[in-house]
């Protein structure tokens, strides 16, 4: 029953997420790929233009920043999982303890 | 169970911080798709791991109905185990993929052959949830339970493999294709290979806990009943 209710409710929120209009979308250039406009736009949009040498340190910036985030939500998880594997030890032993 | 199975399963605490430092400090951004790309060292990797467990899920389907002696002890319960691993593992990868496709193709969801052969793999999977919670009690719930998943494994490479290259699909063939070559950079393939291997370990530890919390509550079980 738990697998059905988040299936459902994962299905109540990514329907109406995939209709939405969160980011704006590119235009391409002619001879431009929309990726590329696109990822442009998004990376500056608001900002007047950098010199390369700052836009660089942006992107450094931002892929360390991201990859910071990510390893603290693996560390959560981590965290989790080594705490179950502890307890589910525990009750093990109590298990064959109660056997014996 | 032996040190190097326990050391397979827990190199998952390595690989996955080898992985995430690897895919966004170590591995170059794709020529075209530039920094969006390194979604790919998750979103595959999860895809794959998800096709592994729902074929994980299928063998021991197969093995429960073969064990007419009941040797193996509760197979059937393993394989609706990995099939729900399988089932997160699914809707992590249409998630990444949908952020995915909203920055390089321009929308969250594009119905593309093999976005729509994911969703049909994640209604085939929920069925099965729902047709076992619905045979709770059930003495033939782990017949009828493990032959769905056999039917479901037997569907698998039709939707994962056969569709998406039957249709003109969104998604690039970079791996498996028509020419037999690998179109990645070395470095970029190395940290791909990495992140499957963090994830095949983390799928692996999740799917032996929760095998060894099903032993303990069979066990308790039976210590209650014996009482």
């Amino acid at each position: 029953m738990r697998v059905i209710r988040t299936a459902f409710v994962f299905a109540l929120i990514f329907f109406p997420y995939c209709s939405i209009e969160v980011l704006p979308q590119g235009v391409a250039r002619p001879g431009e790929s929309f990726v590329c406009a696109h990822a442009q736009e998004y990376r500056n949009q608001g900002r007047p233009a950098q010199p390369v040498q700052n836009q660089e340190d942006d992107r450094q910036t931002v892929l360390y920043t991201v990859a910071a985030v990510i390893l603290v939500v693996w560390v959560g998880i981590a965290l989790f999982l080594w705490r179950l594997d502890r307890k589910i030890t525990r009750l093990e032993k109590n298990l064959n303890e109660m056997k014996k | 169970m032996t040190i190097l199975t326990r050391g397979v399963i827990k190199s998952f605490y390595i690989l996955m911080p080898l992985a995430i430092i690897m895919a966004f400090l170590w591995a170059p951004s794709a020529a075209v798709l530039g920094d969006f790309s390194r979604i790919i060292y998750f979103h595959v990797p999860l895809a794959w791991v998800s096709v592994l467990a729902f074929l994980v899920s299928g063998v021991l389907s197969v093995a429960y109905l073969m064990d007419k002696k009941k040797r193996y002890r509760w197979l059937d319960e393993k394989s609706y185990n990995s099939a729900s691993i399988g089932l997160a593992f699914a809707i992590l990868t249409v998630i990444t993929g949908s952020l995915w496709a909203k920055l390089t193709w321009g929308s969250f969801w594009n119905w593309d052959p093999r976005e729509t052969s994911v969703v049909l793999i994640l209604l085939i999977y929920i069925a099965y949830f729902s047709l076992r919670s619905g045979l709770s009690g059930n003495e033939q719930r782990g017949v009828i339970g493990s032959s769905y998943l056999i039917l479901a494994m037997i569907m698998l490479p039709f939707f994962v493999f056969l569709a998406p290259r039957i249709y003109d699909s969104l998604h690039p063939a970079t791996i498996i294709n028509a020419d037999k070559r690998i179109y990645l950079d070395g470095r970029m393939r190395m940290t791909l290979l990495v992140s499957v291997l963090a994830f095949s370990s983390l799928y692996a530890y999740i799917f032996h806990l929760m095998n060894r919390m099903l032993s303990v509550k069979k066990a308790t079980e039976d210590l209650h009943a014996g009482d």
